[in-house]
């Protein structure tokens, strides 16, 4: 009874992708990136192909079922309905149990403290008012109350065990919980990780609940439905798409918005790259890279008044000391000129000439008289002396030359040193508080001092005109500067909040680009969640609707399909019930008994999902206002639930039990009896092993029957009897062991026959049949024969005791069932 | 009265309930449908020497020897069929006669199993 579950969610998404052909690759991209989380999507956003899960189907295809947990027993202590410690004992494994108990006898507790102790809250008390927990005491028991629930762990030898203490004075909500699974240390219970479990497939049902299920807001039910297919993660992902959706559309518009203010700021902004940017803005489409270009550029190249100032406040002069050093030494110079002026250095140069024509001469015409006073012989000695002199005349020269390139070079010098005055400062920079006149005016001093020809005048004064110069400049300089940060500082506000229109406007321009995308993939994923939907949710609505077909019996409803319908707050679930064959108006028409019976149908496929880790199924009075009729229902619904699931079923009158006595279903009866000062006891009212002996004696009784039909029948009555204890028996073992129930199942399945199924239940092993005398003597002395009787009777049965074999059975089935 | 004829007889009082039946109509058809349950019943055990003897028991130890020679399953809606009819043919105190529905549930009940129990009985 288990619903096909084949693909989760995503999957289903994916292939239906797969199978669209008219939506645009970018779209796809987003809804694949919203499947592989908030990071991916995010990146998506951002223009990021997501990387798409290589075979979808296979990878997550199978979500494998989890460990399957059955109910082994609960004890309770002193709570509710219940005194000193009572045990209900379970058989961990599918099946059927019934517990029946008058009102008042305890058996709710035991439901109550299950659903308390695994879930830490029970659905009849909550939501309601404070006495309604504060009764949860037992007057009869000591002071420390405790529950203790033990859970069979498919496939674990032992399996876990939480349990519940309160201290004398606690609250209900105070008490202590633990988990002990077997052979470790003793853990938290939401260890278990039952939490999100529970809420989708709880396995605990009462009869309020059932009622509360349909007479809920249409909505609730929906949303339960929803979560239990899984199909929440339609809604996540639509709502990641939805959100982005909204957000992308904020971006959008969110540079036309604020453009109004930017346009005003800028308005209204003297500078001149106000200016530009409006013409940059002034286009059908911004040019957002001038308008960057704006906002990051410090000042602007072309504005009139800003180049002046910029060079003035670049202008660098040289040192005072380098201008008087220059001076100095243009000063030495002079006065080395004037110290040789009055010298034969003079004249030295026109009377070295003449010496050295004469020293020619003298070399071509030696020992003569000179030519030119006709005086005394130039001779050798004359000669020598004329060298000296010529040298002597020479170097003065050369001395005198070299004092003069002096002067040229520092005036030169200090020409260079010092620029021309710049053309900033014959701008009119008083609007931005910068007087250049003083400076132009030392300037011009110093231009025209330099310009004269008279380097003394210029080595006296230069130091002095320089140093005026500076002084004159500084102030200039320093007006200079502050004037461009002025500037700077009024446009900078200006220019981020067109830095940041311009970052708003690309993002704008992305975000349309990924809308149209985006919307679409909305849209696609719309049209696609009705299918998916229905997809997931038909197997159990056909399973709903079988159930409810078993259960109906003989009502006139009948239910056909269920959707889930609507979206937001008309979200509900349509079930499309028809009276009489004629379709009518759903919930309205069916009686109170008839819409529990609903709930029950689609509460069952619920709690027997696949996924569900629950193995066990807990139903507190499904009976009450259902006809007797729908009781026969019910009871086969249950036993058909129980083939793959521990169905424990509470109830307070015989109508249930009956019906399973009657319609010969596979059940353990169990009731429950209060005794005084809230003494409970358990005690087994029925197995089918038990009512087959039953009918097996009343048969045997039965003198008036033909001796072979009643042999007959009495055997193979006693031969199930048996067969029935040794399944029990192998179940109960096998599950102790550890061993999967699937595996056990069809072990017994494979044991065919009495012999072989005994051998599986004494020895282990369905083949070793012949060994079993030895161990069936053990097990009962009786044994031996009334399995023979059983084996052979059943082709007559001739001279055997149908009476004693019966009784000796009974005997035969205590032992085997025993644990 | 063959078990069809008890049959018919139900289903008349169920479709046509004459004045003088008009509070145990129900009761009355249960009472026939069940008459033809155990007729048709009787008469298949004494199509075979060998089960003759079951048609002289007890209904409910007609019921437990039936699973042997029929299938259970038709043997099982024997059983809640018989049941239910017959806690329907009783009055109960507090419990109110079965609705049209239920009584044509074991009228179509009754009517298959009639169909079923009409070959002889076979030896287990």
């Amino acid at each position: 009874m288990t619903a096909p579950h084949p693909e989760t969610v995503d999957d289903l998404v994916l292939s239906h992708l797969d199978a669209t052909t008219d939506l645009p690759e970018a779209a796809v991209d987003l809804i694949v990136a919203a499947l592989l989380g908030e990071e991916e999507f995010a990146a998506a956003l951002g223009g990021t192909p997501p990387r798409r899960p290589a075979t979808p189907a296979a990878g997550t295809g199978e979500p494998g079922e989890p460990i399957g947990t059955y109910l082994r027993s609960i004890e309770v202590t002193g709570f509710r309905g219940i005194g000193p410690t009572a045990a209900l004992h379970l058989a961990p494994r599918p099946g059927l149990t019934i517990v029946t108990g008058r009102n008042g006898s305890g058996k709710s507790s035991f439901a109550e403290a299950a659903e308390f102790a695994l879930t830490g809250d029970n659905r009849r008390w909550s939501g309601r008012s404070p006495i309604w927990r504060e009764g949860w005491r037992n007057l009869h028991a000591g002071d420390n109350p405790s529950i203790r629930v033990h859970i069979g762990v498919e496939g674990h030898r032992d399996g876990a065990t939480v349990e519940w203490n309160w201290k004398p004075d606690d609250e209900l909500a105070d008490g202590t919980s633990w988990l002990q699974l077997a052979g470790r240390p003793r853990q938290s219970v939401a260890d278990l990780g039952w939490k999100v479990p529970l809420e989708l497939y709880r396995p605990f049902l009462s009869y309020a609940e059932l009622g509360g299920l349909l007479s809920g807001r249409p909505s609730e039910m929906h949303d339960s439905l929803y979560r239990i297919l899984g199909l929440d993660r339609l809604v996540e992902i639509e709502t990641m798409l939805k959100a982005a959706r909204r957000e992308l559309d904020g971006l959008r518009r969110r540079p036309g918005e604020t453009l109004p203010a930017l346009r005003a700021a800028l308005a209204e902004h003297p500078d001149e790259r106000a200016r530009h940017a409006e013409a940059a803005l002034s286009g059908r489409v911004a040019d957002l890279d001038r308008l960057a270009g704006l906002a990051t550029v410090d000042e602007p190249e072309d504005d009139r008044d800003v180049v002046p100032l910029r060079q003035l406040d670049l202008l660098e002069l040289p040192a005072p000391d380098d201008v008087a050093d220059l001076a100095e030494r243009l000063r030495t110079a002079l006065d080395r000129i004037e110290a040789l002026a009055d010298t034969p250095a003079a004249h030295s140069r026109s009377l070295a000439g003449l010496l050295r024509d004469a020293l020619a001469h003298q070399r071509t015409h030696p020992d003569q008289p000179c030519p030119v006073c006709g005086g005394r012989t130039l001779d050798a000695a004359w000669a020598e002396r004329t060298r000296q002199e010529l040298d002597r005349l020479n170097r003065l020269a050369a001395d005198l030359d070299e004092a003069h390139r002096t002067v040229r070079e520092s005036q030169r010098a200090l020409r260079s040193l010092v620029p021309a005055p710049p053309p900033a400062l014959a701008a009119d920079l008083t609007a931005d508080g910068v007087d250049t006149a003083d400076a132009r005016r030392a300037w011009q001093r110093w231009a025209d001092l330099l310009a004269t020809d008279d380097p003394a005048t210029t080595a006296g004064t230069a130091p002095a005109a320089y140093r005026e110069l500076r002084a004159a400049l500084e102030p200039v300089q320093a007006a200079a500067h502050q004037a461009l940060q002025r500037r700077q500082q009024a446009w900078q506000p200006v220019a981020d909040q067109l830095r940041a229109w311009v970052e708003a406007e690309r993002a704008a321009r992305r975000a349309t680009a990924t809308l149209t995308a985006l919307k679409k993939a909305i849209d696609w994923l719309r049209k696609v969640s009705d299918s998916i939907r229905n997809e997931k949710l038909a197997p159990v609505a056909a399973e709903a609707t079988e159930i409810w077909n078993m259960l109906r019996q003989e009502s006139n409803v009948e239910l056909g399909s269920i959707r889930l319908a609507g979206t937001g707050t008309s979200r509900r679930v349509d079930l499309n019930v028809s009276v009489d064959g004629v379709p009518g108006a759903a919930l309205g028409v069916m009686s109170q008994g008839e819409l529990h019976s609903l709930a029950l149908a689609l509460f069952l496929p619920r709690a027997t999902m696949p996924e569900s880790p629950f193995r066990f199924l807990v139903i507190d009075d499904p009976v009450q206002s259902m006809d007797p009729v729908k009781v026969y229902g019910l009871a086969e619904v249950l036993a058909r639930v129980a083939r793959h699931r521990q169905v424990i079923v509470f109830t307070h009158d015989d109508r249930l039990p009956a019906a399973v006595r009657r319609l010969d279903i596979d059940a353990r009866i169990l009731t429950v009896s209060r005794m005084a000062h809230s003494r409970v006891k358990v005690s087994e009212g029925g197995n089918p092993a038990l009512r087959y002996l039953a009918d097996a004696k009343t048969i045997a009784c039965d003198t008036n029957l033909d001796p072979t039909v009643r042999g007959t029948v009495v055997c193979n009555l006693v031969r199930d009897a048996l067969e029935y204890a040794c399944h029990e028996r192998v179940r109960a073992r096998d599950f102790r062991a550890g061993r999967p129930v699937a595996e056990t199942e069809a072990a017994l399945d494979a044991a065919r026959g009495l012999r072989p199924t005994l051998a599986l239940a004494l020895l282990g092993d369905a083949q070793r049949a012949n060994e079993l005398r030895d161990s069936l003597r053990r097990l009962h002395p009786a044994a031996p024969q009334v399995v023979s009787d059983a084996n052979n009777g059943a082709h007559g049965a001739a001279g055997v005791d149908l009476v004693r074999l019966v009784n000796d059975a009974e005997s035969v089935v205590e032992r085997l069932v025993r644990p | 009265m063959t078990p069809q004829q008890l049959l018919d007889a139900a289903r008349d009082l169920m479709t046509n309930p004459r004045p003088s039946m008009r509070r145990c109509w129900q009761r009355g058809c249960a009472c026939l449908t069940r008459l033809a349950l155990e007729t048709g019943l009787r008469r298949y055990w004494q199509r075979h020497p060998r089960t003759a003897s079951v048609a002289r028991s007890p209904m409910w130890h007609q019921l437990i020897v039936l699973p042997r020679f029929l299938d259970p399953e038709t043997a099982r809606i024997a059983r809640a069929a018989w049941f239910g009819l017959s806690r329907a043919a009783h009055h109960h105190t507090y419990e109110l006669p079965p609705t049209l529905a239920e009584l044509g549930g074991w009228h179509r009940d009754v009517t298959y199993l009639l169909s079923r129990l009409d070959p002889a009985p076979t030896s287990p």
